[in-house]
């Protein structure tokens, strides 16, 4: 099977610290995916890698069928990217931004246009407007709808409700749904938020310490562990503790107490 | 997809449209803006027209002296390039496209995003200055078509070079240096060391001469050769003479240099392009060292300051030392106009000098021309510590908001912040005194370089002091928005302002140089201690004038915050 994410024992250190520890990942074609985690997880660094901001040390990596090391330049045109931290102009206007990014990937001006004015609407953002004046919601809205402009296969979208008011929030949940199921288009998208990926994706991936430790569809994740009825938050905390006692343990059994003979 | 040409057409388009749009977000900016641009067109101006001047009056009066108008074309040329070089040194970063991390995620390859940055120079405002001179350098040595059209493309190569130079210390300076580890920082300084080491050793053999013979000038040139204003000098001048074997050869040279440059900047530009988001890495890997420096450096100066300065006072200047000692790249700050400023300038304008001397004598030149430029090396000083100054305070801003909103005495903070550069200044002229010292020979000359400098920093302060506290007193508080009438008057009152604080600065220019261009150490003993008292009395007064005013723009700041 084609995986449209298909990740296999990605390393990456920053100096001394491992922010990924060899991680596996499978992400089918129209699916809604979830990436979880607590912070400095890896769950940035992860996405930072699919979009080929950050090279990866080991392993393999491959995105909408293109390799991460050979075909970097049509991964970035197939995906749209949402970044935690919004890298935007802020002297351009909502307008000027997307005619930008759209003309960089390659559109016609009327195809700009086009778009553009759809996005506009879908967002609800005054467009010209200079960015430097929206908050923080208006400016995640102006950017989410730079990654949508050029129709990407995938989007990666790395806490895309921080900072944004209920009535965006429920907005910009049913635009991506209708992504999802009507044009088959692939989100993945990081959140601290529990309650929105229990709302909507169908699978997760729980990421902790640059290993994932638990991935698949919720309800047999919970089956799994024996968690069934319990919320999305149980599941979480119980897989983060479960592993951290488990890192405990083997650290024991390795590294002796002071004072203590192993011999 | 879209093509190569298209994407750079965009994004040398994107580059021109923030930097308009960066003059002008609010009426400080608008003020800033009018009084930047102002500027920039004068002084590029003024600078061509004193070029093509010099060079006419060296043709028409030292007819024999054709060695230096060679050397003059040569420093003409390395004075741009410093210039353009120095310009993203001190941080004036005039818009927001050298940030190359806002496009990563999108489908554009590194090459191009390369080639827009270089073509994106011409989008500044500043290149108005290498144009009007390279104009200025076109009017002076085209002789026909043909020298015409050898000599544009001559200076299209040298300004590409320059702006590929640019561009790296640009890498350099925001995205690289900070990650190297000390070690490797360390053989990079051990390799400037060595470089200063055979600067010296060339000087000091010039100096051998009582005067400065044509052999000087000679070998002058012939260091010259190897960098791109040598390059561009010599095609530029065999032009000019006929000797179209020599000037292709030259300029080839240069194309091949700026092949090279381009290449060297193009791995570091890689470099960048593939780790530019790496600012996620966790938390307290690196800097540790650099905080325990700051610390104790900061501990040091408030112990030696404690019976001189109150407790408030003592509070912002460490707090300062703090912010600046751990900004990573306090090192580079304090490496460019600390070591290599005084470098360049003691051993270019000292060589410079001493032929002047040597052809005052000979053609009877002038006298004021030799003082003149004597005074020209204390005023690039000054103009470069005025940068610096400038680009301290911009670090700081934000810092100064959160004081405001604090019961510390206003008047306090002045002092604390004047007692802060200080400190630094002291650094400063201790390089200079050393360098002068090592690089003339002289002791006495170092202590005079060393007390002269410090005398003039105190006054700059003094003037900083004054003309930062003038411009709130021209807004309406009530207004936030500003008329054009307003900023009109703003600019004449900045541009005068400017003025009296060049003038403010002759008298002890005059106390200190004076006496050692001419022998005088009677007057240099009275001299001193004259121009501290002017220097320090100004300082004085403006401190006690500049707290009130902060007191003022404190008003201003929370208004502004109550409105947001």
């Amino acid at each position: 099977m084609e995986y449209t994410i298909f990740l296999e024992g990605v390393h990456k250190s920053y100096g001394p610290v491992h922010a990924l520890n060899g991680i596996d990942l499978q992400v089918r074609e129209g699916v809604f995916y979830g990436f979880l985690g607590p912070n400095g997880a890896g769950k940035s660094t992860a996405i930072k890698l699919m979009i080929g901001i950050l090279y990866p040390d080991a392993g393999r990596i491959v995105i909408n069928g293109y390799d991460v090391r050979t075909d970097i330049i049509k991964i970035k045109a197939s995906v749209g990217f949402l970044p935690e931290q919004l890298n935007l102009y802020e002297r351009l206007t909502g307008r000027e931004y997307l005619s930008f990014i759209g003309h960089m990937h390659g559109l016609t001006s009327d195809m700009v246009k086009q778009h553009s004015k759809e996005l506009i609407e879908l967002v609800d953002i005054e467009a010209d407007k200079l960015i430097d004046q929206y908050s923080l919601g208006m400016k995640k809205k102006i950017a989410l709808a730079a990654a949508m402009i050029h129709k990407p296969r995938l989007l990666l979208l790395d806490e895309p409700f921080t900072g944004i008011d209920v009535i965006s929030t429920r907005r910009i949940r049913e635009v991506l749904l209708t992504l999802t199921k009507e044009e088959k288009v692939t989100i993945f998208f990081s959140s601290h938020v529990l309650e929105i990926i229990e709302k909507l994706c169908t699978e997760i991936a729980i990421i902790h310490k640059g290993k994932i430790i638990k991935a698949g569809e919720i309800e047999k994740l919970k089956r799994e562990v024996g968690r069934e009825g319990t919320t999305l938050e149980d599941l979480f905390l119980g897989l983060i503790a479960e592993s951290d006692a488990g890192s405990i343990a083997s650290k024991e059994s390795v590294e002796p107490t002071p004072g203590e003979n192993i011999g | 997809m879209v093509n190569l040409l298209g994407q750079i057409r965009l994004l040398v388009g994107l580059k021109a449209l923030l930097t308009l749009r960066s003059y002008g977000r609010d009426p400080l900016s608008i003020v800033q803006s009018v009084v930047f641009i102002i500027f920039i067109i004068i002084f590029a101006l003024f600078l061509t027209a004193a070029i093509i001047g010099s060079f006419i009056f060296m043709q028409n009066y030292l007819t024999e002296a054709v060695g230096l108008r060679v050397m003059f074309l040569a420093n003409t040329l390395l004075g741009i390039y410093v210039l353009w070089l120095l310009v993203p040194a001190f941080g004036f970063r005039i818009n927001e496209s050298y940030d190359v991390t806002k496009l990563l995620h999108l489908p554009v390859r590194r090459v191009t995003l390369f080639i827009a940055s270089i073509l994106g120079n011409f989008a500044d405002l500043t290149i108005l200055i290498p144009l009007a001179v390279m104009a200025g350098i076109l009017y002076l040595f085209t002789v026909d078509a043909y020298t015409f059209l050898f000599n544009l493309i001559t200076l299209f190569i040298f300004v590409t070079n320059m702006f590929i130079a640019g561009q790296l210390i640009v890498i350099l300076l925001y995205n690289f240096i900070p990650r190297i580890p000390v070690w490797k920082l360390l053989i990079a300084f051990a390799a400037l060391a060595m470089l200063c080491a055979w600067f010296y050793l060339a000087v000091k053999h010039s100096f051998r001469h009582e005067t400065v013979s044509m052999f000087d000038i000679a070998f002058g040139l012939k260091v010259y050769i190897y960098f791109p204003n040598g390059m561009a000098a010599s095609a530029l001048w065999n032009a000019r003479e006929g000797y179209w074997l020599s000037a292709f050869q030259s300029l080839g040279w240069l194309t091949l240099n700026t092949c090279v440059l381009g290449a060297i900047t193009n791995v570091f530009f890689s470099y960048w392009y593939a780790t530019g988001n790496i600012e996620g890495a966790p938390v307290g890997v690196r800097g540790q060292t650099r905080r325990a420096i700051a610390d104790l450096v900061s501990a040091f100066w408030v112990k030696a300051l404690r019976r001189f300065l109150s407790g408030q006072a003592l509070e912002v200047m460490r707090k300062d030392h703090l912010n600046l000692l751990r900004n990573r790249n306090f090192l580079l700050y304090k490496t460019i106009p600390a070591t290599i400023g005084p470098v360049l300038i003691i051993s270019a304008t000292w060589y410079n000098v001493n032929y002047l001397d040597f052809v005052q004598r000979e053609e009877s030149l002038p006298a004021c021309i030799t003082t003149a430029a004597m005074m020209f090396a204390g005023f690039i000083v000054i103009a470069q510590a005025h940068l610096f100054a400038g680009n301290i305070f911009g670090l700081e801003g934000r810092g100064i908001f959160t004081l405001f909103t604090t019961e510390i005495d206003k008047r306090q903070i002045v002092i604390g912040k004047d007692a802060f550069l200080l400190t630094l200044y002291l650094l400063d002229a201790t390089v200079f005194g050393a360098l002068t010292w090592l690089l003339l020979g002289k002791f006495v000359l170092g202590v005079f370089a060393f007390l002269g400098l410090m005398n003039l920093f105190m006054l700059m302060l003094a003037v900083g002091n004054f003309t930062s506290a003038v411009l709130p007193y021209y807004f309406d508080l009530e207004r936030p928005a500003v008329s054009a009438q307003q900023v009109i008057l703003l600019a004449i009152a900045e541009a005068f302002s400017a003025t009296v604080s060049l003038c403010l600065l002759i008298p002890p220019a005059l106390f200190i140089f004076l006496p050692v261009r001419f022998h005088l150490p009677w007057l240099e003993i009275i001299g001193v201690p004259l121009s501290f008292a002017y220097s320090f009395g100004w300082l004085w007064v403006s401190v006690h004038f500049a707290g009130p005013i902060v007191e003022r723009f404190e008003r201003m700041i929370m208004l502004k915050v109550s409105e947001a």
